[in-house]
């Protein structure tokens, strides 16, 4: 998978503002709307926070669910996965399979209590450079107040205790 | 009443006839254990017609034998297989038939209308003659012994609703009127606040000590490779090093809220249109942890958003393999 930034989105979590909160989202992008979008968007100097980590993938069909739960698990406090309209897919149907996948994700996520906010599915065209700074813009913003994420994160279950050590 | 001697010699008088008419190389089925009313699968071919008399069909048959069928793919593999399924069994080999994990054509179904199940444990376990099993609308009973089936245990039995039963051949009819599928514990969760959920689960996800008995013993956990315990995977002295390098480790094997919560969370995804909800890894669990309270979630959105039923038909298609242009942007997704 290719990591880069798009646009003038930055390096994720290295933004100003030290000793505050920093959110890290990691957004999965379709190289052919969302990610010309955060394109068109760094081109016109549309201003938004630097906290996004962009990944451009080749379609959101692309994303296994496990992609999303594994941002999580290594850091990420909030996750875009970011596609075409229905109708619009490069590959035809691509993200209707995303659809039904990732809104499974989305209930489960939700329902272990992590907030929704902090998962977000778009739909995005290459022409929608303002869409692409708003869902940035709030998500960053939102999960600011939320504060870091803690569900998967975490060192080691404490560990067991010998039977029959009991004292007294 | 049902009276399961007499059933069950009419499921032996089956599996009998298609071994001795050759329409199947192995019959599939649950046979009496040592200590009656337990039972135990067994594999039978022509040569053991010592195990066919041994034939049984009882509400003490809990095991499933789809999970038969799965840990043992490769050696029945080319063999044409009778197999002795319950309702819920039946689910779950629609699942595999969907996912062309088993071929329908070498498959003979022999199905038997189950009741419920019931927890060999709470009676007495008899020495010598196997004792009459009989059950009715509200009890079971072993001989003398009876227990209501509101004793058991089996909550997932309870609230079966699943009667689509549509086997080559069928015994018994059903004694009990069927469930409705009830999310009674998870409307009890859902109805909490996103952050006691998040205790709740957490709590689940950090006592689990990821013996992996709930994939194992799940009847439509069948990939042949597990993404997140890929035990399977060869590694030889000619694996290539892009090859080990380039196998994706999704979780550690550290026991950590972390690893837990990335395991379960998966499997609750993985599970998504595949969980006929027969509650089997919960029984499993040796953490005894309420592993359906997490399953479904995703039950529960592939019902509520979607209207599709896990293993309701072979020819469905499978959940996450297929889409509908009606489904919804984002109805309900949230709880």
């Amino acid at each position: 998978m290719k990591m880069e930034g798009a646009g003038n989105t930055g390096n994720a979590g290295n933004a100003g503002n030290a000793g505050g909160f920093q959110p890290k989202i990691v957004a999965f992008i379709c190289n052919w709307c969302t990610y010309a979008a955060a394109d068109l968007a760094g081109v016109s100097r549309l201003q938004m926070p630097p906290n996004v980590l962009n990944i451009r993938v080749m379609c959101s069909g692309r994303i296994n669910p496990m992609l999303v739960i594994r941002a999580f698990s290594q850091g990420a406090d909030g996750v875009l996965v970011s596609g075409c309209h229905m109708g619009d897919c490069h590959y035809i149907s691509g993200n209707y399979y995303a659809r039904r996948r990732l809104l499974t994700l989305k209930s489960i996520l939700s329902g272990i209590g992590i907030d929704p906010e902090r998962f977000r599915v778009t739909w995005i065209s290459a022409a929608e450079a303002q869409d692409y700074q708003r869902t940035i813009t709030e998500m960053v913003e939102n999960i600011r107040k939320l504060g870091p994420l803690a569900m998967f994160r975490g060192g080691p279950v404490i560990a067991l205790e010998t039977p029959g050590c009991v004292e007294g | 009443m049902r009276d399961y001697r007499a059933e069950s010699a009419r499921l032996r008088e089956i599996c009998a006839g298609l071994l001795e008419r050759g329409a199947v190389d192995i019959v599939v089925a649950w046979t009496e254990g040592d200590d009656p009313p337990r039972v135990r699968e067994a594999a039978i071919d022509k040569s053991r017609p010592d195990l066919v008399r041994k034939i049984i069909w009882s509400p003490f048959c809990t095991t499933s034998t789809v999970t038969f069928l799965k840990k043992n793919k490769a050696a029945l593999a080319g063999k044409k297989v009778g197999v002795v399924v319950k309702d819920c069994d039946f689910q779950a080999l629609n699942v595999l038939l969907q996912e062309y994990f088993l071929k329908r054509e070498n498959l003979v179904i022999i199905g038997a209308r189950c009741d419920g199940l019931a927890e060999a444990d709470l009676f007495a376990r008899s020495q010598g003659e196997a004792p009459a099993i009989t059950s009715d609308a509200e009890s079971v009973s072993v001989g003398n012994e009876t227990h209501r089936w509101e004793e058991f245990g089996f909550t997932t039995c309870i609230t079966c609703s699943y009667e689509h039963m549509k086997p080559d051949h069928v015994i018994g009819e059903y004694g009990r009127k069927k469930g409705k599928p009830e999310w009674k514990h998870l409307s009890r969760i859902l109805a909490l606040l996103p952050e006691e959920r998040r205790e709740h689960y957490a709590a689940i996800f950090e006592s689990c000590i990821r013996c992996y008995a709930c994939r194992e013993v799940c009847p439509v956990c069948a990939c042949v490779e597990c993404a997140i315990d890929p035990g399977e995977r060869a590694i030889t002295p000619r694996t290539p090093p892009a090859d080990k390098a380039g196998a994706p480790v999704w979780a550690t094997r550290e026991r950590a809220l972390s690893e837990n919560a990335v395991y379960l969370t998966t499997r609750a995804m993985h599970m998504a249109g595949r969980c006929i909800r027969c509650g089997w890894c919960e029984r499993a669990c040796p953490v005894g942890l309420p592993l359906m309270e997490i399953l479904d979630l995703s039950n529960d959105a592939v019902n509520r958003i979607y209207g599709y039923e896990a293993g309701r038909d072979p020819k469905d298609p499978p959940f996450l393999a297929s889409f509908a242009e009606t489904d919804p942007d984002d109805k309900g997704a949230t709880q």
